[in-house]
Parts: C-alpha cells; sequence; structure tokens
C-alpha cells in the first residue's frame, strides 16, 4: 500500500494495519447506484487530468494520466458497465486502485464515503442476471436502509479483458 | 542461526567467485598443457576462490559447500605444488564441482540452507578425493568410475560444526608452503579484493570478540577464530608475513579460548581488540602499497605467547624459523629488526602498559629510526589517519531505478519550472541565471544517475569463454574465442537480456558455422576456428559484433526451406541477400527438422531477435558464404532516454525518435500519387515513399486531412522510408522513456510514452511497428 492515501484516514494504518482494513469499503457513484471496493485496494483519489489515448485498446480504457511521473491507465467505470457515456464534469474522479501491484485509474462520476460493512451484512450477489456489470459483483452490502454494491476489483480489472483487447487488435 | 542478508551477501560473492574462476580455469588448462609454464597466478586465483568461499560457507554453516570446497581446494593445491599436472579429467571434475556450487547456491539463495544436495555433494567429494589421492598418476579414469569403495571416506551429509574446523589447518599451511615455494604475481584486483575482504574480517573478528566476555554459547569464539583463520589464510597467501605472522598467534589463542585453555576474560580480549587494531593498521598499509608491515611485531607476538599457556604452542612455528621469513618477506623494510630492541620483552607486560604503547608505536617508527630506512613510504601512510576506504558499495537495483527515475522527474520538473508558460513576455534576468544553473546541475545529474546503471560487458562476454570451451569438446571441433572490448559499458538491463541471446548466437556459430577440423582442413582454412565477440560504441549505440570463420550462410537453403514453408511467394529470386538472411529470425523456421540442412542459424533465432528488440535494439546479419558470418547486435546506449521529435495530430502529441527521423517535408498536390489500392505515394529526390497517415493508424482526428497542409515526416526503419503525416511540428526534446502499464500491455506501433514539460503523456511512436501496422492494415 502506498503512504500517500490521501483519502483515508491516517488512523487506519495503526499497529494492526491490514486488519484495521478488514470490511470496510470506499464507495462512489456511477449512475444511479452506489458502488464500493474494498479500501485495501484504494490508493488515492485525483481530480481528472488530460488523458492519453492509447490506439487499439478495448473502448473502456480511455487512455493514460501522468500520476506525479508515474504512468497509469485509465478505465472508465461507466462503459466498463455497459452504461451510456456521460460528459466528464468537475466532480468526476479518478480512484486510483492497486491490484496486484498495477496502478489503474477507475473514472467514477463522484467519490462517497468510507464504509464499514461488515460480514453479515453482505448478501451473496444474485445469481442470475445479464447485466454487463454483474460479473464483477461481489455482493451487496446493506448500510441502514441503503444498498451498495461491492466490486470484485480483480474481476473488474482483467475478466475478460485479455479477450477485448485481443478483439481489437 | 545465519540471518537471510549474510547468506543472500554469500551467495552474491560466490557466484562472482565463479564467474571469475571459469575463465581462470580454462586458460590454466591451456597453459599447463605446455610443461614449465604452468600459470600460478591463475592457479592461486582459482584455490584462493576455493578457500574463501569455504571459510565463508564454514561460518554460515554451509556444509556441503564447505566439504566440496574443500576437496577441490585441496586438489588444486597439489597442481599448484607441482606434485600434480592438470589433466582434462581434473579440469572436468573441477568444473562439476563448481556447476553444483552454483545450483547449491541457487538453493541457498531460496531456501536458505544447502541441505538436500547431501548425495550430489558426497558423489562429486568421493570424485575429487580419488583424484587427489591419485596424485601424479593418471587420474583420467578415476573420477568417473564411482568406486564403491572410496579412497577418502565422504563426509557424513549434514555433519555437526567439525568439518568447518577439522579442515583448516591445511590450507594455513598450504598458503605458507606457497609463498616460500614461488613469488605469486600480485596484481592490483587481488589487492584491492584482500584488502575489502580483510577489514570485513577483522570488523567481523572484532564484533565477536566485543561479544564473547558475557556469552556463554562459545559462537562468538568460533566466528572470531574463524574470521582470523580467514584472514591469516588470505595474509599467507598474499605474502604478508608479518600479519600473518602475528594473525597466526591469535589464532592460536582463540583456539585456546575455544578449547576452554584459555579464558575470555577481559584483559585477554583487550589485547586481542588491541591487536585487530594493528592488525587493521597493517592492511592499511598494504591498501596504500606497503607489505602490511608492523612495528614491534615480535613484541605484540611475544603478548600473545604469554597468554597461551604451553600445552598449545607445540604446532606453531618454532622461533628462529618465523624470524628469517619476516625478514625476507620484508627486504625493504629492516625498520622491523628495531622492534625487539626497542621494548624489552618484559614478561611481566601489562595490558595497561601495552594500550599506551600501541598508538604510540606507529609513530615511534616513524620517527628517526625509521627515517632511513623508508623515508618515502612510512611517512606517507602515516601522515593520512589510517582508515581502509572501500571503492564501490552494493546498492539494490531497486533503490537504484527509483533514484533514476526520480532523477527524470527532475528533468521534467525542471522544464516545467523554467518553461513555465507563466514566465512569457517577461524578462527576469536573476532568474534566468538562477534557472540557467539549475538546468546544468539537472543535467549532470541526469548523466551521472544514468552512468550508475551501466556495466561493463565483460562479465556477460566471459560466461562465453566457459560455453565455448564445453561447446568445443562437445562438438569435437578446436575453437579460439576472441574477446575485444570487455570494458565497453552497457546498460544493466542491456546486460542481462542479450546475456542469452548471445548464448544462442555463439551457439550456433560453433554448432553450425565452425566446420569440423578436416573440413576446415580442406577448405583450405586453419583448422582451430575462430570466434570474435567484439563489443565498442557506434555513434549513440553499442555494438556488439559475433563473428565466426566457418562456412557462412547458404542463401540458396534458406530459400529452399523458406518456400517450403511458404514464407516466399515464387521463387525468392527477387529477394535481397540480406532479405534472404533475415529469414532465419522467422518464428519456427528454425524448428524444421531439416534445419542442420541448412547452414545452420536457427536455433531461437526468432527468440534473440525478440530479446533484442525489447530493449529497442537491431541485428543484422553479414554473410560471407564459405568464409564466415557476422551478426551485429546493435543496442541503444540506454534505455531510459531517448532523443524525441515532438509532432502534434489532432489533440495528441507523439515522440519520434530522433534517430529514426530524416527529414521533414512539405509536400504539394503534385508531389502526391495515389495507387488504385488508395496507398499514397510521395516523390521525394526521385524517391518514391509510401505514406502513412498517423491519424488513420491511431485512429484519432486529425487538424488536417489533405496532405498539403500537414507536415510529412520522412522516417528510416532498417533502409526502409516512409512518410508518417502529421499536423505539426512542435519540436524536439530529450525524452525520458517511460513504459506504459503493464495492464495495457504492449500496442502496436507504439514502444512507450514520455512526460511532456506540462505533464501530459506522449506516446513514443515506434517507426517499424508503425509500418508493419500499416502494410498489415493494407493487406487486410
Amino acid at each position: 500500500m502506498s503512504k500517500e492515501n490521501q483519502m483515508v484516514d491516517e488512523d487506519l494504518y495503526d499497529e494492526d494495519g491490514e486488519d484495521t482494513q478488514k470490511d470496510r469499503y470506499f464507495t462512489f457513484r456511477v449512475g444511479e447506484e452506489e458502488y464500493g471496493i474494498e479500501i485495501m485496494h484504494v490508493l488515492e483519489v485525483v481530480g481528472l487530468q488530460k488523458i492519453t489515448e492509447v490506439p487499439d485498446m478495448p473502448d473502456f480504457v480511455k487512455g493514460v494520466i501522468n500520476l506525479r511521473g508515474q504512468v497509469i491507465p485509465i478505465m472508465d467505470v461507466r462503459t466498463r458497465f455497459g452504461m451510456e457515456t456521460v460528459e466528464y464534469d468537475d466532480r468526476t474522479c479518478v480512484l486510483v486502485v492497486n491490484m496486484m501491484d498495477q496502478q489503474i485509474g477507475l473514472i467514477v462520476d463522484k467519490v462517497s464515503d468510507v464504509l464499514d460493512i461488515p460480514e453479515s451484512q453482505v448478501q451473496p450477489p444474485p445469481k442470475v442476471s445479464n447485466r454487463p456489470g454483474s460479473r464483477y459483483i461481489s455482493g451487496l452490502g446493506k448500510v441502514d436502509e441503503e444498498v451498495k454494491i461491492l466490486l470484485d476489483v480483480q474481476k473488474l480489472l482483467y475478466e475478460e479483458e485479455m479477450a477485448q483487447v485481443a478483439s481489437a487488435v | 542461526m545465519a540471518d537471510a542478508t549474510l547468506l543472500g551477501e554469500f551467495v552474491l560473492d560466490s557466484l562472482e567467485l565463479l564467474d571469475d574462476a571459469e575463465p581462470k580455469l580454462i586458460e590454466l588448462q591451456a597453459s599447463s598443457q605446455v610443461p614449465d609454464q604452468v600459470n600460478t597466478e591463475s592457479i592461486n586465483s582459482i584455490f584462493r576462490l576455493f578457500h574463501s568461499m569455504k571459510g565463508s560457507a564454514g561460518m554460515l554453516e554451509l556444509h556441503n559447500i564447505t566439504s566440496l570446497t574443500h576437496e577441490a581446494e585441496t586438489l588444486l593445491d597439489m597442481f599448484r605444488s607441482g606434485k600434480t599436472q592438470m589433466t582434462r579429467a581434473h579440469m572436468d571434475t573441477l568444473f562439476k564441482a563448481m556447476d553444483l556450487i552454483r545450483e547449491i547456491l541457487a538453493s541457498v539463495d531460496a531456501n536458505l540452507t544447502d541441505k538436500g544436495f547431501e548425495d550430489s555433494v558426497s558423489g562429486l567429494v568421493e570424485e575429487l578425493g580419488i583424484a587427489i589421492s591419485q596424485g601424479g598418476g593418471d587420474a583420467s579414469p578415476a573420477p568417473k568410475a564411482k568406486k564403491p569403495e572410496p579412497v577418502k571416506p565422504p563426509e557424513p551429509p549434514p555433519p555437526p560444526p567439525e568439518p568447518v574446523a577439522k579442515p583448516e589447518p591445511e590450507p594455513a599451511a598450504a598458503a605458507d608452503f606457497s609463498f616460500d615455494e614461488f613469488e605469486i604475481p600480485i596484481t592490483q584486483e587481488m589487492l584491492d579484493r584482500f584488502v575489502t575482504e580483510a577489514d570485513e574480517l577483522l570488523e567481523q573478528c572484532e564484533a565477536m570478540l566485543l561479544t564473547m566476555e558475557d556469552d556463554t554459547t562459545g559462537e562468538p569464539v568460533h566466528e572470531a577464530f574463524r574470521a582470523m583463520h580467514s584472514f591469516k589464510g588470505n595474509c599467507g597467501f598474499m605474502g604478508l608475513s608479518d600479519p600473518e605472522r602475528m594473525s597466526h598467534r591469535m589464532e592460536n589463542v582463540l583456539s585456546g579460548v575455544k578449547e576452554g585453555i584459555i579464558a575470555p576474560t577481559s584483559d585477554n580480549t583487550g589485547i586481542l581488540l588491541k591487536l585487530v587494531d594493528i592488525l587493521r593498521d597493517a592492511v592499511a598499509d598494504v591498501s596504500s602499497g606497503g607489505k602490511g608491515h608492523i612495528d614491534n611485531l615480535e613484541l605484540y607476538v611475544q603478548l600473545l605467547d604469554e597468554i597461551l599457556p604451553e600445552a598449545s604452542e607445540p604446532d606453531a612455528e618454532p622461533e628462529p624459523a618465523a624470524e628469517p621469513q619476516a625478514m625476507a618477506a620484508g627486504p625493504a623494510e629492516p625498520a622491523s629488526a628495531p622492534g625487539p630492541e626497542e621494548e624489552s620483552p618484559l614478561p611481566s607486560m601489562e595490558i595497561k602498559l601495552e594500550e599506551e604503547k600501541a598508538p604510540e608505536a606507529p609513530q615511534d617508527a616513524a620517527g628517526p629510526k625509521a627515517v632511513p630506512a623508508k623515508p618515502k613510504e612510512i611517512p606517507a601512510t602515516k601522515a593520512a589517519p589510517r582508515t581502509i576506504v572501500r571503492q564501490d558499495i552494493r546498492v539494490d537495483l531497486a533503490k537504484l531505478d527509483h533514484l533514476i527515475n526520480l532523477v527524470g522527474e527532475l528533468v521534467i520538473a525542471e522544464t516545467m519550472v523554467t518553461r513555465n508558460p507563466d514566465l512569457v513576455g517577461h524578462d527576469f534576468e536573476n532568474f534566468e541565471k538562477s534557472a540557467m544553473h539549475l538546468s546544468k546541475i539537472v543535467r549532470d545529474l541526469q548523466d551521472i544517475s544514468l552512468s550508475v546503471r551501466m556495466i561493463p560487458i565483460a562479465g556477460v562476454f566471459r560466461k562465453m569463454i566457459r560455453l565455448v570451451h564445453d561447446l568445443s569438446a562437445k562438438a569435437g571441433k578446436k575453437i579460439n574465442l576472441t574477446l575485444v572490448g570487455e570494458d565497453t559499458e552497457i546498460d544493466k538491463t542491456v546486460a542481462e537480456i542479450i546475456a542469452d541471446p548471445l548464448v544462442h548466437l555463439v551457439r550456433n556459430s560453433i554448432d553450425h558455422g565452425l566446420e569440423p577440423p578436416d573440413e576446415r582442413k580442406t577448405a583450405g582454412k586453419e583448422e582451430t576456428g575462430e570466434i570474435l565477440l567484439q563489443a565498442g560504441h557506434e555513434g549513440g549505440e553499442v555494438w556488439i559484433l559475433i563473428r565466426d570463420d566457418g562456412r557462412g550462410l547458404s542463401r540458396e537453403n534458406i530459400l529452399a526451406k523458406a518456400i517450403e514453408r511458404g514464407l516466399v511467394n515464387g521463387d525468392g529470386s527477387d529477394l535481397s541477400d540480406s532479405d534472404v538472411y533475415n529469414m532465419i529470425f522467422h518464428p519456427g523456421f528454425s524448428t524444421a527438422k531439416q534445419v542442420t540442412d541448412i547452414s545452420g542459424r536457427g536455433v531461437g533465432m526468432d527468440v534473440v531477435k525478440k530479446n533484442i528488440e525489447r530493449i529497442k535494439g537491431h541485428i543484422d546479419v553479414r554473410n560471407n558464404p564459405g568464409h564466415g558470418c557476422t551478426i551485429v547486435l546493435r543496442l541503444p546506449l540506454t534505455m531510459a532516454i531517448i532523443e524525441g521529435l515532438l509532432v502534434r495530430v489532432g489533440k495528441a502529441k507523439y515522440t519520434i525518435p530522433l534517430l529514426a527521423v530524416r527529414e521533414n517535408i512539405q509536400v504539394t498536390k503534385e508531389m502526391i500519387t495515389k495507387t488504385m489500392d488508395g496507398q499514397e505515394l510521395v516523390m521525394v529526390r526521385g524517391q518514391l515513399l509510401p505514406i502513412y497517415r498517423v491519424h488513420e493508424l491511431h485512429n484519432t482526428r486529425p487538424d488536417n486531412y489533405k496532405l498539403e497542409e500537414g507536415l510529412l515526416v520522412i522516417v528510416e526503419n532498417r533502409g526502409e522510408m516512409a512518410c508518417l503525416f502529421v499536423d505539426e511540428i512542435l519540436g524536439d526534446q530529450q525524452a525520458v522513456i517511460k513504459g506504459l502499464s503493464n495492464y495495457i500491455g504492449s500496442v502496436r506501433g507504439v514502444s512507450g510514452c514520455t512526460i511532456l514539460g506540462d505533464g501530459e503523456v506522449s506516446l513514443i511512436l515506434d517507426v517499424a511497428g508503425l509500418i508493419r501496422k500499416a502494410q498489415g492494415l493494407e493487406a487486410a
């Protein structure tokens, strides 16, 4: 994990590190729904900046940006979910996640909060769904009366990615 | 027990030692074939390799390595003393031992133990033992035959700590012996290594001495003893009689402590610590060119003898024998004589007295008594504080890369500041001055940080010596390998990546290029085939040549093969030679079963090419049928920075490597021709060049669709010229190359990216890939 965690509270890293991150989710909004990903994957949130397009990429890979001298790829979560695209506005954010030593920026409509969602409050994902986004769901988390869609970052980033890249080339 | 970092260092050191020793062993064989020309330096350095490895392995309790190196050492000692002539079989056994050690080291690196190799080690130890026991006799049949009853019983696989101690008396004796036998030519390199190692050993010994008092396990004493023992061995080897004598006594004392004969009182450790300091001074003297002379040596020796009880004395050299030796070793140092006279060796000499004397002693020597003898050297070494300066440090490569990355960012940040848009239109004299100064420092910093990654290619080349040696025996061909330009520096990553391709290429030269001796004779060539490995700078690149004087490539055979595989349409007679030769790089070309029917050059050539291209290098084939073939690897000097031409296409800014750019032109309608399949061509000085539109290849929107409104950049890739259509040229700049993320993988026509002064990411165009892509698109 990077030390540059800006959105995440400092005290998260006190003493038992990993443990305090358990069941904590970083939530954000895409379209009408709130989504959450495990906080251990989130490095930081940055504002949208100029994206350099890279040819021959699947449509959800928008290109690359310069994050303090590091070039990281950017994925548009809307496109990934098969939703219609919208104009980026000043609330559009890049959520930088770390997965298997690979940093990737996710474009989301708006970042929301860091929430504790204990395992008992998480339901398994619905079995049958043909919606393109459904295969990235790891569970449904209940917070008060609201439901957060919890995402499997690994699947979000990699599922069928190879096939799509291959078909694009 | 031994911690991981120590083990890691040991593995690294040992691998280095092995790399050094292998070529020397081969040299040795060459020279031992001619009687009376035994290359003592080589033998000694290999001996030293095994000896120091044994010492370190013993310390780290790697018993398998210890027993193996011990046997190898004993065998080498026999050559050294001239008792035995080295034969091919001996060499093979030693090579086997080296290979096994490598294997064990790999396992040590991974598992932090050398357990699990007991069987193979005891087998080889047996082999070595047989070779040793046969002494002068012909050893050739022996190493192969594993006799059921070994002459020397193999040490039990996981031996208790004894083996460490057991072999020790032997090499010490050997070291003395060799010193008397012949003068060893000591190179600067050996000297440097000795100094560094000695420094480490003394430090280790000191640390152990300090913990010895409060310790009950006896471990520190062992460690101190081992360190002192290795130190003594090294001194003996280097012919430094004074430190050797003293460390020998100290070793005796330590062994006394070890056996419980001597109590580790604070008085005793105090003396030992003091003497370690004196040894350190001696080493410092050696590092500044001296002979490691110790003033008042006799006094110290006596002091130690007093600590030693009578019983443990007998194996020490008798006094009179040591005396003349010390004198003989330091003919330039009669100053050692005044020592014993000056201080009356009172038996009641106390530590307290000694403590006062010791620091003074050196100054005394520098005084009037010593001046006539050594007026030049002693003042020089005394004037400066006697410290040993290590000339290198080991740095984790990841750290280094991080540093270089940061410097790269600094370069970008510097441009951001000095060319800040806010400054436009202003004239700040002082700012300009400071900015210039900053720029200069940043450039220097960049140059230096890049040079840090550069290593001589010698390491890669030297591996080939062993390869050629092994293969020449296997293939039954006589080969003479010549290395040129070993000191050429290349990027460490480049060095790592070209190592395998070089092995392939050299192997191909031997397997397929060079003919067997009789065939060479018939062809009117020398029986011994020549292979040349040459490295050097050529323009902005490093060139590596692999040349052999074998039969060369056969155009007909390659072409026939290519036609058979459907790589060529028609009979291929229209293809140029270089096109034909380049077919050997075609994937799978080599895997065909008739590969030996072709004049060779096929095994893994596509992999070679891929590796070379991965580091933005090129590979050329120069063939002279019947007389040999040369493969030229053209590699970039550094992988970190390129000169680039910044161009704009619509909103995107691309960087084109300046090396590929020939010129830019603006065209008029008349210069353009369009073929019926849509390919646009432009006539430039009588040459028709294809035009590729970057926006089409990269699927972006340009400002201009009309060729005459934009610009054409003429690029060249391996003699093939083409034009890239862009909107605008923004200028040239130094580009710090960054990889596109692994997530994105490789993109055709893009080799990487760089960050511009304004923080934007610019893709670096890969001209070769772009051209291929364009041609692919047309075909589709």
